[in-house]
């Protein structure tokens, strides 16, 4: 079948799978778009608002799925908005397939009108990427990225496409579906080896990481710790892959990590580390982190062993097929006192409580969401205090139930990404907890929340600051508030009827309930502007650089 | 920790970009490039990159194994010292004079170099050796007036059965 360009791409991505992309069209995609057109029942386009939006629902669309995200953007300033997305994804080795439009070949190099090197860009920030010079190259292209971006350990792979390619006309024969590479298989001496120290260990210990939700191996990783009773700890990215009611769960460890998980850090003889990479948000010191214990790393992605923490045992292969492994040879287990400990300590100092009193905590009020969402919704956040509340405070019990961007920390994410969640969920409540702060970096995506019908709840935890720099400057900067006391005028409810969204407002504690009620059956956008003491920090922290030792608990 | 040098061979897609992606790959992690050198091998779709690199055990693990991690980067070879056969070539422009043309001439000879006359006292001198030597005879040729100096990278090969595809 002849094909052009276009065409080829649009029906090189149905073959790969894909159902829904998100974009913004521009010169360069003219023709890309043209081709869309006709297949629009079959390829779902969600147009939002800027080229960064799309990034980042292209993201929340495949970290709530396990897709692949696709986003599609023009050349110049359309690539570069793609930017801060593609290496969110990146860093949280989300699949992604970033797809723009360049100058024509014979234009390109010239600085013509909207020319940007973008495979050049996005270098540090793609698994790969391409520039398609040739037609015929196109549909084998389009189906080798979604097998880079999803193989092994997953990212964001970018296929870039000059315009002549869109036009030219070739033959198109359709390719199968791609299939990911082979997983590495671990090695047999170190999986005696893990085998042995597991034996061994009287304290162990499982850090969970994101590796263990796009391996799927949420549940091998609670048979093997009911199997031999070890407690588990999440990074950010592990959250919502254990039950927070299972009884050896400890919470997020690190920074902004539970009291208990970072104790059982210090305490503990051997951590099982499943894909995990031992970030500064967990390591703050990395020669301290564990220091008495051994540690075993399970993960795809052989440069993460002893990357940042020296590690005694490699499982380099997939987390899934790991886990299994250890559960078949790994013996029950009985670690009552070690549990006991934890349990103990627990009971001594837990997070800190929410404020008394008439107006809002933040920690409160995600106990309440939690209460009203059950199980089913998707917590999406932006970045600052409001994420790392909702990462202590919210009662996660399913994978992909917790999307946000915990590597890069990309403040804007959230609007995009909730975009993404809700079109790939529209029968689960999504809801994006966001900060004053971060919701003004994004917020013209409520409209295209709004043009695409998408009843996102948007919590905004207004305190008319930058918290989290604020708290920095707090407690590392003498409270010298150098351009965090924000201040902007907005007015919220009239920001969101202005899109054709609804606004709420909550000021105290007891309208929590009714407002949240109302905005889960508005079946609109809406945005509820809380107002909370700008006062408030989070706690525990960890000092930058420090170790759990240094930990303050601030209650 | 202790700090060596050592050098790597890789064989990589023989298209545009592969150069960049591999030394943007040291330069956004902090590694050291030593020396560099790139071509074509025996078969047209792959290059041989040669990368002289130092660092602590644990980077040099590092390193190998984030370049192993790109896409375009088929094999990672580490060439052990012992089996070790590099070579690079420097190329430099010196002037003489009347007085010391012989002596140049001689001393040309006697580190297996080639020089080759310009013009009148200007010469080019070619040398291909091991980086060592090549630093030598450098330091050497400074008795002579330097007018400029250009060297390649190293390109090594394991002086054993040991190649790059044993790594595939």
């Amino acid at each position: 079948m002849m094909l052009n360009g276009s065409q080829i791409l649009v029906q090189a991505l149905i073959d790969q799978g894909v159902d829904t992309i998100f974009g913004y069209p521009g010169g360069s995609v003219l023709n890309i778009y043209n081709a869309l057109y006709d297949k629009r029942d079959e390829l779902h386009h969600v147009l939002t608002s800027h080229e960064q939006g799309a990034a980042h629902a292209a993201d929340g669309y495949a970290r709530s799925t396990g897709k692949t995200g696709v986003c599609l953007a023009t050349s110049g300033p359309g690539a570069t908005n793609l930017v801060t997305g593609i290496a969110t994804a990146y860093m949280d080795s989300v699949p992604l397939v970033a797809i723009t439009g360049n100058v024509s070949n014979d234009l390109i190099g010239r600085d013509s009108f909207q020319e940007v090197d973008i495979a050049g860009i996005t270098i540090p920030i793609t698994k790969h990427n391409f520039i398609v010079h040739d037609v015929k190259e196109l549909a084998s292209t389009v189906r080798l990225a979604f097998e880079i971006a999803n193989s092994d350990r997953p990212g964001p792979v970018l296929i870039d496409i000059p315009k002549d390619v869109t036009a030219a006309i070739c033959e198109y024969e359709k390719m199968p579906k791609f299939e990911k590479r082979p997983h590495p298989q671990v090695q047999e001496g170190q999986l005696k080896r893990a085998i042995a120290a597991i034996k061994r260990a009287k304290r162990p210990l499982i850090y969970a990481g994101g590796g263990v939700i796009s391996a799927d191996a949420c549940r091998e990783l609670l048979t093997y710790s009911k199997q031999t009773q070890t407690p588990i700890c999440c990074s950010a990215m592990g959250l919502s892959a254990v039950p927070y009611d299972y009884e050896r769960y400890l919470g997020m460890i690190g920074m902004h990590g539970t009291p208990v998980a970072n104790y059982a850090s210090l305490n503990t003889d051997l951590v099982i580390t499943v894909g995990a990479r031992f970030s500064d948000r967990v390591a703050g010191n990395r020669s301290k982190f564990a220091k008495a214990a051994t540690i075993i790393h399970i993960d795809i992605d052989a440069s993460e062993i002893s990357k940042n923490v020296a590690c005694d045992i490699a499982l380099v292969g997939d987390a899934k097929t790991v886990l299994q492994q250890l559960i078949r040879e790994v013996s029950a287990g009985s670690h009552e006192e070690w549990c006991a400990t934890l349990a103990d300590f627990r009971t001594k100092i837990g997070l800190p409580r929410p404020a008394e009193g008439d107006r809002v905590d933040p920690r409160d009020f995600i106990f309440t969401l939690h209460k009203m969402l059950g199980d089913d919704a998707i917590i999406v956040t932006d970045v600052g205090q409001h994420q790392m509340i909702t990462a202590q405070y919210y009662q996660f019990s399913k994978p992909r139930s917790f999307i946000s961007s915990c590597g890069l920390g990309t403040m804007g994410y959230g609007m995009g990404a909730a975009i993404g969640a809700k079109t790939a969920h529209p029968d689960r409540p999504v809801v994006l907890i966001s900060g004053d702060g971060s919701f003004h970096m994004n917020l013209n995506e409520m409209a295209c929340a709004v043009s695409q019908q998408l009843p996102i709840i948007v919590l905004i935890f207004n305190n008319s600051v930058l918290g989290m720099v604020r708290q920095w400057q707090t407690l590392f900067y003498k409270k010298r508030y150098s351009e965090t006391s924000i201040d902007r005028q907005t007015d919220f409810v009239k920001l969101a009827e202005a899109f054709g969204a609804v606004g709420y407002r909550i000021a105290y504690r007891n309208e929590i309930e009714s407002v949240m009620k109302q905005a889960l059956t508005c079946g609109k956008p809406c945005i509820i502007d809380c107002v909370i003491d700008p006062d408030d920090c989070v706690y525990p922290i960890i000092p930058p650089g420090k170790s759990a030792d240094d930990i303050i608990y601030g209650n | 920790m202790n700090q060596k040098k050592v050098v790597l061979s890789l064989l990589v897609s023989n298209h545009f970009g592969v150069l960049t992606r591999v030394t943007n790959l040291f330069s956004r992690r902090g590694y050291n490039i030593i020396s560099l050198s790139v071509g074509e091998t025996e078969n047209p779709k792959f290059s041989r990159i040669t990368v002289v690199t130092s660092g602590d055990e644990a980077i040099i693990c590092q390193i190998k194994r984030q370049c192993a991690k790109l896409e375009d980067v088929k094999a990672i070879q580490e060439v052990e010292e012992q089996q070790l056969y590099m070579r690079e070539v420097v190329l430099v422009k010196v002037r003489v004079t009347y007085m010391n043309e012989e002596e140049f001439m001689c001393f040309v000879a006697a580190n297996q170099a080639k020089a080759y006359c310009i013009e009148q006292q200007l010469y080019m001198v070619e040398m291909c050796s091991s980086t060592q030597a090549v630093d030598a005879f450098i330091d050497k040729l400074e008795m002579f007036e330097i007018v400029e100096i250009v060297r390649t990278g190293g390109c090594a090969l394991a002086l054993s059965t040991a190649t790059v595809y044993d790594e595939r």
